[in-house]
């Protein structure tokens, strides 16, 4: 009789009725709360620039002068905001006040070549901290133009350089920021972003060099 | 054609979209990617020459694929695992609900009727 009571209410039309209504609702739930998804959040890439007390500015310590020989410890500050690891490049470029910088309407590069690039997988929110030790090793003064001739980075000399500036002697440092595609298997220095908006990340630091 | 180093990266991926922590991965390949890059700077000082560092670090990269791609299946099977666990708790807990439901409904019908069968009519006066 028990059986017949219990068998009554599991072939009953009502047990059906609920138990598909809860297992239908609460199964694909289920299954897709299991598997891994991301937090649905815009994802970011930061770049900064510190000088040897980890601070912004006062880069240089003579009021953005640099003579040849002068040490700037700087430190390259790289921040992923996005939801898997990244591999980054920073692109180090010297130019003078001439030179095409990169451009934020188009979000292209500077087309002139890195004096140094450095590159590190980075951790999904976690920041790189990158020592930058650098040194005009070689200039050549003229009454026209200053040209910078040679560089040391990181203890690395760059000596195939002719970097003229003519206008005051301005320069500056560029740094961009590049991220690896897995699609075209290259370094590239602007992506989209869920939103279907191309993102760039670079920064500048102009000087003169002292006479 | 594809690198040792785009394939190590394209496996690292792959395994941390698929859940595995790939932090020690990502330690080894940093490691790899010096070596690289004392190789392209001619500049050395944990390996001798451009080739001994190209090789080491081809040798790390492959050893992280191989490593990445075992994490991803790896990871794949625990979600897969997760996903059945879920579902079958999820079923059994609404067989049980369900029937608790009908049962305490069919009880409650019963007591209705046997006190609806014990009343009494009684003449108002």
């Amino acid at each position: 009789m028990v059986v017949g009571f219990f068998k009554g209410i599991l072939l009953s039309r009502k047990f059906f009725l609920i138990f598909a209504l809860i297992a239908g609702i609460f199964a694909p739930l289920a299954a897709m709360s299991s598997q891994t998804s991301n937090s649905g959040t815009e994802g970011f890439l930061t770049l900064s620039v510190l000088n040897n007390e980890m601070k912004v500015g006062q880069y240089f310590a003579s009021n953005a002068t640099v003579a040849s020989g002068d040490n700037m410890n700087w430190y390259i500050k790289v921040h992923n905001g996005m939801s898997k690891a990244e591999y980054i490049a920073i692109k180090i470029k010297l130019l003078n006040s001439t030179q095409q910088a990169p451009d934020d309407a188009s979000n292209s590069p500077s087309p002139e070549r890195e004096i140094i690039s450095l590159r590190q997988l980075v951790a999904a929110n976690s920041t790189w901290l990158v020592p930058v030790n650098w040194t005009i090793a070689g200039t050549d003064i003229q009454d026209s133009y200053t040209s910078i001739k040679k560089v040391a980075v990181n203890n690395r000399t760059i000596d195939d350089l002719d970097i003229r500036s003519s206008d005051g002697r301005s320069f500056r440092v560029v740094i961009e920021l590049w991220k690896y595609d897995s699609d075209t298997r290259n370094f590239t220095f602007a992506w989209s972003t869920s939103s279907h908006e191309q993102r760039s990340v670079w920064n500048q630091i102009w000087f003169k060099v002292k006479s | 054609m594809l690198t040792s180093e785009d394939s190590a990266i394209i496996a690292i991926h792959e395994a941390e979209a698929s859940g595995a922590d790939t932090s020690e991965l990502n330690m080894r390949f940093n490691n790899a990617v010096n070596l690289v890059e004392q190789a392209e700077a001619s500049h050395f000082y944990s390996c001798n020459s451009t080739n001994d560092c190209m090789n080491e670090a081809n040798e790390i990269f492959k050893s992280i694929t191989n490593e990445a791609n075992i994490l991803k299946d790896q990871a794949d099977m625990n979600s897969h695992t997760k996903m059945i666990t879920s579902v079958t708790v999820v079923v059994l807990s609404s067989l049980i609900v369900s029937f608790v439901a009908v049962y305490s409904y069919k009880r409650y019908k019963s007591f209705a009727l046997r006190r609806f069968l014990n009343m009494e009519i009684q003449a108002e006066r």
